[in-house]
């Protein structure tokens, strides 16, 4: 196939993107949006199945930097799913952002996002590379100037620094193997100053864009004043797939990361502690989209644990994870906006009973739910499963006990995850009716969501089934095998899973108690309004549900620690704020000092200009005086110099 | 007929300036930005030649000593340079057309901002180092009374302390061109050109003092910020997107190109230099004392690719001039907008104007992208040559200075950008439209854009200045 076809899914969204931003009718910008990422995902797919191609174009010749781009298994599968993400939302963006603000805006930072995601992902060269991904820092700028200006320059500011690190990662990488070119560098050993800077480097620059503790602050704050979509496509998909791709391609492409070196040791303290705290936060929320958030980062931890281990299964199961995490996180996300789109509410205390009224949101919702917690046979089980096999094989290669804290933290997380969606489920679908709900069912609004805006959400529902329980046939043989060379074939993994059996025997197992629950229905009495003491339920009486674990909250250790996270402190946004001000007023100082400098030398010169003006009296006798003062210094300097 | 355009590109403003004098106000105007966009015009026109490798001179008068000279030259640097002055100059005229109609002493505005021009085009074409410094002291003296154009007393102190500190240096400078005379017998820079002999430390030292104190380079950068508050704005487009940077071309030029020598200390100077004045930038309140420390802050980074002593590193540097001095003059051309709406300059008393002036707002925005270094903007490229050059080097703390001094660059461009275009609306004091400013600070926000989606094209000439140092 012709090499240039790597060029299509950089250039069409570009074009696509300035054309939306221009054209002010919004059903053609819908068009246009949905057209291209359509086309272009289709382009993915013959990238995907072509294996292998490198695009070379000169750029800066007088550098010896080429434009160049290569598709290998890895890039063309990440490729894919960034396309996938992008038709999905721009789909579901045509009915749900039809009566919001600033769509020109938002179809054309969408499609340029698209367009430089790809990109970064082709980028076969370094500064082609830091190109397209500084630019996903300004399209994100723009992207949260949607909420406002106050999150946007947090984002900025948070991803920008981190790009400047990356950067400068990069330009050690170069320095290091003295080439520009990825796919020519070796992996090198991480021992000199300069390789562990440069890795340090690299991570904080991917680890950013995945969003994990703690680069995390603009998420969280970004979930109740960005448009939902955003949500769902930035932080939720097309983050996670860049930032762990990228991260992965440093562990494994540019450096060797040894398991159990200070460094991998490192990437899997970030990875529990992002998984642990994120999710004790996501508890307490009150607001779907904020918890949505919250779990967004927390299941960057698995991902930053599983390569952080630095055992092929281990790396494999966070790419895995990765991609897992992208299908349903942005199906919940997609989700969350769908009952925002009728309700006209994210808060679950005003939220219930939707369930009946939104059969497929609820079904979708439910099944990403149970991925994301971890449940068989879904998908996230499948990944998790891998991860803790990688962190055990780990431990075992060092003999230490270290893998057992990596090991419960993960699952602590997973129980949490699957607390916390309960309360979600619960709240949002299951309970009774709130009065919101009930008002806005009086006018006819709460009915299930159109079929442009469901059907994103049952292909990612359907392919949360697909990955889980055809695993081993279609994502790993397809996707994460290729991608990942050293992994060993399943057969030798420490703990075997038969997802195709086990979920037969869930299903027989469901099956089962369907029967004995219909049984049990026909012989039951009378149906009547839940009651209390005789009295039918009011509103006020209804439990939503979001106070579940507020208990945690004023648990004895826990409350403090909450507090602090509340309050923001293990953002790094605020730290580097006040660190960058403080350094200022220092260098500031430091100015002021040397300006004083020359002040002082000003005020020498004056001074010295007076006492020479006192000397000129207008007295000729004065004058005479120092003539003859002047004659005897002269007389002496002579004799003494010409005199011996 | 390319000797014509050159003597064409330096005669015609500075000749032409004298006519300021002159004519009637409206003809004056007209007058003023025909001879600048002339001589841009006869610039252009060098190009094709010197892209092809080839210098040109032109010797109008020769003293026997060999001391003083009318002699002129071009190559790849002396053209990039005044390509550059001449085009930020244009703008700035442009843009004063509006900005200054209801100022007093028309007359003195366009006569000193013309000769000014003329003498930055002149200081790129000598070839004689008298010559040079002629020029180099015509644009100090202009920048004197252009700082003090509004003649308060603090103003005219101000304007003092400009003219002093740069004097200060160049008289040091001054002296190492006689050191240069007395021992190489010569001041043609062409025969200079890798000429050896026993002092040429000290004569260079001597030189540097005058290239720091012009190129407003830590210790002696204390002026530019107190010099740009009190200047009109289009005055302050030029003094710092352009002026300040004759000192770096004084650098290259002499250092560089004509000596071939570079101290390492002075790296490191070049970095803390940027890092105090990204440093001072963040504390600042007032719009242009902000972006004047910004000046400090990033002439560093050109000193830095220029000290190098690469061909990448000269080429990045010359890069980073054109990067600069174009979204430079944009933030200024813009803070004086800002002024004239609100008769203030201070961040935290603005607000909001993002809501009524979006496309000026995304103007100015370019501008800062382009400054703090964000692809695809101009700034990314020459941000990351630079470093990537000192990367290759081997000086991996000037580069991870020079990172954090990105990172600073980045927290005080957003906090300027946020202070006068979010945040809560503040009303404008004057109903103040200024299409044809507010046209020019757009139009170079473009640019900005434009260089970094045409690099490959913008990077010619450089690449062929750069070319000729290193062949």
């Amino acid at each position: 196939m012709n090499s240039s076809i790597l060029l299509y899914p950089i250039i069409l969204p570009l074009i696509g993107g300035i054309i939306c931003f221009l054209i002010p009718t919004r059903k053609v910008k819908e068009a246009i949006s949905i057209g291209i990422t359509l086309v272009v995902f289709i382009l993915a797919l013959l990238i995907f199945l072509s294996k292998e191609l490198s695009f070379t174009h000169t750029w800066l010749s007088f550098l010896g930097i080429d434009f160049s781009l290569r598709s290998y298994s890895f890039s063309s599968f990440i490729l894919l799913f960034v396309n996938l993400f992008s038709f999905l939302i721009s789909l579901y963006s045509a009915r749900f952002m039809a009566d919001k603000f600033r769509t020109r805006e938002y179809y054309s930072y969408l499609l340029l996002t698209a367009s430089c995601a790809a990109g970064a992902v082709l980028a076969a060269n370094i500064v082609v590379f830091l190109l397209f991904w500084g630019i996903l820092g300004v399209l994100l700028y723009a992207f949260l100037s949607l909420g406002s200006s106050r999150l946007a320059t947090k984002g900025l500011f948070i991803i920008g620094s981190s790009d400047f690190a990356l950067i400068l990662g990069a330009l050690f990488l170069y320095k290091l193997s003295g080439t520009l070119i990825m796919g020519e560098i070796e992996p090198l050993s991480i021992t000199s100053g300069l390789a562990i800077s440069s890795f340090i480097l690299l991570m904080i620059g991917s680890l950013a864009k995945a969003g994990a503790i703690p680069f995390h602050g603009w998420i969280p704050e970004a979930a109740d004043q960005v448009p939902t979509p955003v949500m769902a496509y930035l932080p939720a998909s097309l983050d996670k797939l860049l930032g762990i791709y990228f991260l992965a391609r440093i562990c494994l492409d540019f450096f060797k990361l040894v398991p159990n070196t200070s460094l991998s040791l490192l990437l899997m303290f970030i990875g529990s502690l992002t998984i642990v705290v994120a999710v004790m936060m996501a508890l307490v929320q009150h607001d779907l989209k904020k918890l949505l958030s919250y779990h967004a980062i927390s299941q960057v931890g698995y991902m930053v644990l599983g390569i952080g281990t630095g055992v092929p299964l281990g790396i494999a199961g966070g790419i895995f994870h990765m991609v897992n995490n992208a299908i349903y996180k942005s199906c919940l996300f997609l989700g969350g906006g769908s009952v925002e789109h009728r309700v006209g509410t994210t808060d679950i205390d005003r939220l219930g009973g939707l369930a009946k009224f939104m059969p497929f949101t609820f079904v979708t919702v439910l099944i990403a739910a149970f991925s994301i917690s971890g449940v068989p046979p879904f998908n996230g089980f499948f990944s998790k499963w891998m991860l803790y096999q990688g962190v055990i094989e780990g431990g075992k290669l060092s003999g230490g006990g270290m893998w057992i804290i990596w090991l419960v933290a993960a699952m602590f997380g997973s129980a949490l995850t699957l607390a916390s969606f309960m309360k979600l489920i619960h709240g949002t679908f299951l309970s009774e009716e709130s009065d919101e709900v009930k008002r806005e069912l009086s006018e006819g609004k709460v009915t299930e969501s159109s079929l442009s805006m469901l059907f994103p959400m049952i292909v990612l529902a359907g392919l949360c089934v697909v990955f889980g329980i055809f695993a081993y046939e279609v994502p790993l043989k397809l996707f994460i095998m290729p991608s990942v060379p050293a992994l060993s074939s399943p057969g030798v993994w420490i703990g075997w899973w038969q997802p195709e059996l086990a979920t037969l025997l869930i299903i027989l197992g469901i099956i089962v108690g369907l029967i004995i629950y219909s049984i049990g229905r026909i012989k039951l009495g009378r149906e009547s309004e839940t009651y209390i003491g005789g009295e039918v339920n009011s509103s006020q009486m209804r439990a939503s549900g979001v106070d579940f674990y507020d208990t945690l909250r004023d648990f004895a250790g826990l409350k403090r620690l909450y507090k602090a996270a509340e309050r923001g402190t293990l953002d790094i946004y605020k730290g580097m704020l006040s660190f960058a001000q403080g350094t200022g007023y220092f260098l500031w100082a430091l100015d002021r000092l040397a300006d004083l400098l020359w002040r002082g030398l000003s005020w020498v010169v004056l001074l010295a200009g007076r006492g020479a003006s006192l000397a000129h009296t207008g007295n000729l006798h004065t004058y005479l005086a120092w003539y003859l003062l002047g004659l005897v210094i002269l007389l002496l300097v002579f004799l003494v110099g010409f005199g011996g | 007929m390319l000797s014509f355009f050159l003597m064409g590109a330096v005669w015609v403003p500075l000749i032409g300036s004298l006519f300021c004098l002159l004519f009637p106000r409206k003809v004056r105007e007209g007058w003023s930005v025909g001879i600048v966009g002339l001589s841009f015009v006869f610039l252009f026109f060098l190009t094709g030649s010197v892209m092809q490798g080839k210098s040109l001179q032109v010797d109008i008068l020769s003293l026997k000593e060999g001391y003083f000279a009318l002699s002129f030259f071009a190559d790849g640097i002396s053209l990039t340079f005044a390509l550059i002055f001449s085009f930020v100059g244009l703008v700035s005229l442009i843009y004063s057309l509006s900005y200054m109609r209801k100022e007093e002493n028309h007359k003195e505005y366009y006569f000193m901002t013309c000769l000014m021009i003329a003498s930055l085009i002149g200081v790129s074409f000598s070839k004689n180092l008298v010559l040079f410094y002629i020029f180099w002291e015509i644009a100090a003296l202009t920048t004197w009374r252009l700082v003090g154009f509004y003649r308060e007393e603090r103003i005219v102190w101000i304007a003092d302390k400009t003219f002093l500190m740069t004097f200060l240096g160049s008289s040091f400078m001054l002296m190492g061109f006689i050191l240069l005379y007395v021992q190489a017998g010569s001041l043609d820079l062409i025969q200079l050109k890798g000429a050896t002999f026993s002092n040429i430390n000290l004569a260079l030292s001597l030189i540097f003092l005058g290239i720091i104190a012009k190129s407003a380079i830590l210790p002696l950068h204390t002026w530019l910020s107190d010099a740009h508050p009190v200047a009109p704005s289009p005055m302050s487009a030029i003094l710092s997107g352009v002026e300040v940077e004759v000192g770096l071309l004084g650098f290259l030029r002499i250092f560089v190109w004509m000596a071939g020598i570079s101290w390492d200390w002075i790296l490191t100077l070049a970095v803390v230099s940027s890092l105090i004045g990204a440093g001072a930038a963040l504390v600042e309140k007032d719009i242009k004392r902000i972006i004047a420390y910004s000046t400090v802050s990033q002439v560093g980074y050109i000193l830095l690719g220029f000290a190098l002593l690469t061909r990448a590193g000269v080429l990045a540097g010359l890069l980073y001039f054109i990067v600069h001095a174009i979204a430079k003059a944009a933030l200024f051309l813009g803070a004086g907008v800002v002024e004239r709406k609100y008769e203030t300059r201070d961040i935290t008393k603005l607000g909001g104007l993002m809501k009524t002036s979006p496309v000026f707002g995304i103007g100015f925005l370019f501008s800062a992208f382009s400054i703090a270094g964000f692809p695809p903007f101009g700034g990314f490229y020459a941000k990351l040559m630079v470093i990537m050059e000192a990367v290759k080097e081997g000086q991996f703390w000037v580069a991870t200075i020079a990172i954090a001094t990105a990172v600073l660059t980045m927290l005080y461009l957003f906090r300027l950008f946020n202070g006068i275009f979010m945040g809560k609306e503040v009303p404008a004091k004057s109903a103040f439209a200024g299409r044809l400013m507010i046209g020019c600070v757009i139009f170079l926000g473009i640019i900005s854009l434009g260089i970094g989606i045409f690099i490959a094209q913008v990077l010619g000439l450089p690449g062929i200045a750069a070319a000729e140092m290193f062949k």
